[in-house]
């Protein structure tokens, strides 16, 4: 299965409207360079967990939420690093996966919608991404990461 | 609510306004124009990790960038004196969205302003947005200036007829006296809380309804104590003790949670958090009683012995 890289974003700090990209590097067990949490200054930084290296989500997700409630997602609003199309990012879980010529990432974790999120962006948002909100995970190894690149799992 | 989503901005501009108050003027940094902003708005300043204060916007409506007017509280907790002492054209900052609480009824035949010291900075903003309308306003305006009162150009520009009390020079009126003639007029107040409380206080004696008010901390912030509680955090698996002498906010900052905060005050929505379970006493004048069935203001708001908190 392989999708694509169709969205790329990052914040400075907590809370900061992401940023969009058309390419970004991932450093090994660290992030994504300027993201705030690989400079340790995002909402969960303080308790540092690998799985806030990068996190995912699919666009075909946030069209299933407008034609089911009619509320508009954008790719920005999500706070995720990167949006995929074509792909189903559940069926990685616990496994690496290749983003690009040569980064790996490992995913940890189904990301689990937060009130955090609904506030900052003022939409009822939270129970329409349950079971859909994307994937955390850690950087194995790093590179740089370009919009319509390749994401596919590593046999 | 609103989004309360940062926008990156640097420092364009720093005007003295005299009266230890200083006009901080931004501009975007990674966007083309900020969102428009309604009269009253204001907007939370990010002055380093962990310390949000939050200012009035009050820019004149020709001009595309943010002015925010900041007062040196010396004794204050530290982000007017960072902001005097340490920021500098072209340094890098986050602002929130604007955060329309302070909103000004724009149909009414008549208004009276008051204002206490820095509190004039949303009364400029609705000056601004009333110029060229034929309706009467009032300003009474109380300052503590030695030298030149803050924006008195720019406000008699605006307002020929305010009436301006300045305390440094023997400047006075009883509240009373001056809402008794403000009978009938949409009447707003901003200034410090002791200022707020006063005005409310007369219009309350004066049979005069509800006013509408904005107050700020000014100084130390209050102590809100109360009976010792447990709060559960169960995502960091932590377990704090909140002593009867200090804040839940202190006690999550001091076990290093990175949580939002602004007023300390229960007035800015800053640092609200999921409860799941437990009893609050509630002492905000932020949330709805539908918000308080399931969240809190840790800066004043306590638990009755244990709670459980969801989101940090
Ligand atoms: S910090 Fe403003 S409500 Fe708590």
């Amino acid at each position: 299965m392989t999708g694509r890289v169709c969205g790329i974003y990052t914040a400075e700090v907590a809370a900061q409207e992401m940023m969009e990209g058309h390419e970004c590097r991932l450093l090994a067990n660290v992030g994504i360079e300027g993201d705030r949490y690989a400079r340790r200054i995002g909402r969960w930084s303080d308790r540092p967990k690998t799985e806030h290296q990068i996190s995912f989500i699919e666009l075909e997700v946030l069209h299933q939420i407008y034609d089911e409630t009619g509320v508009v997602l954008t790719p920005r609003e999500t706070r995720r690093n990167i949006i995929t199309c074509g792909v189903r990012l559940n069926d990685f879980l616990g496994q690496t996966i290749r983003v690009g010529k040569n980064a790996l990432v490992y995913v940890e974790k189904l990301n689990h919608p937060c009130k955090y999120l609904e506030r900052l962006i003022d939409k009822q948002v939270m129970a329409s991404l349950l079971g859909r909100s994307g994937l955390n995970c850690q950087v194995i190894s790093g590179g740089i990461v370009r919009l319509g690149d390749r994401i596919e799992r590593v046999l | 609510m609103a989004v309360r989503l940062l926008m990156k901005v640097s420092v364009d501009q720093i005007v003295d306004e005299g009266g230890g108050i200083r006009s901080f003027y931004f501009r975007p940094e990674d966007r083309r124009q900020f969102p428009p902003v309604l009269p009253g708005a204001h907007t939370l300043l990010r002055v380093t990790k962990g310390m949000m204060r939050q200012y009035s916007l009050c820019a004149p409506p020709g001009d595309r960038r943010y002015r925010l007017a900041i007062r040196l509280d010396p004794a204050g907790r530290g982000g007017s004196r960072f902001m005097h002492e340490s920021a500098h054209v072209g340094d890098i900052f986050y602002l929130s969205y604007p955060q329309p609480d302070f909103l000004l009824d724009p149909d009414r035949p008549s208004y009276s302003f008051f204002a206490g010291g820095v509190g004039i900075t949303p009364m400029l903003s609705f000056l601004y947005a009333l110029q060229g309308r034929t309706c009467r306003i009032r300003l009474c305006y109380f300052v503590r200036a030695d030298g030149a009162v803050p924006f008195e150009q720019e406000i008699r520009a605006l307002c020929p007829q305010v009436e301006i009390f300045n305390s440094a020079q023997g400047g006075r009126a009883s509240f009373e006296d001056l809402l008794d003639g403000s009978r009938g007029d949409a009447i707003y107040c901003c200034g410090s809380a002791p200022f707020v409380a006063g005005v409310q206080g007369a219009a309350e004696s004066l049979g005069l309804g509800t006013i509408q008010v904005e107050s700020f901390v000014s100084g130390v912030k209050a102590g809100y104590l109360g009976e010792p509680f447990v709060v559960d955090l169960p995502r960091s698996r932590h377990v704090l003790d909140i002593p009867s002498d200090r804040s839940m906010l202190d006690v999550l900052l001091e076990d290093g949670v990175d949580i939002d905060y602004a007023c300390e005050a229960g007035v800015c929505r800053s640092c609200i958090v999921d409860v799941i379970e437990g009893e609050i006493i509630h002492r905000d004048q932020c949330l709805t009683e539908d918000e308080r069935r399931t969240v809190m203001t840790p800066c004043v708001s306590r638990g009755r012995g244990r709670i459980v908190i969801n989101s940090i």
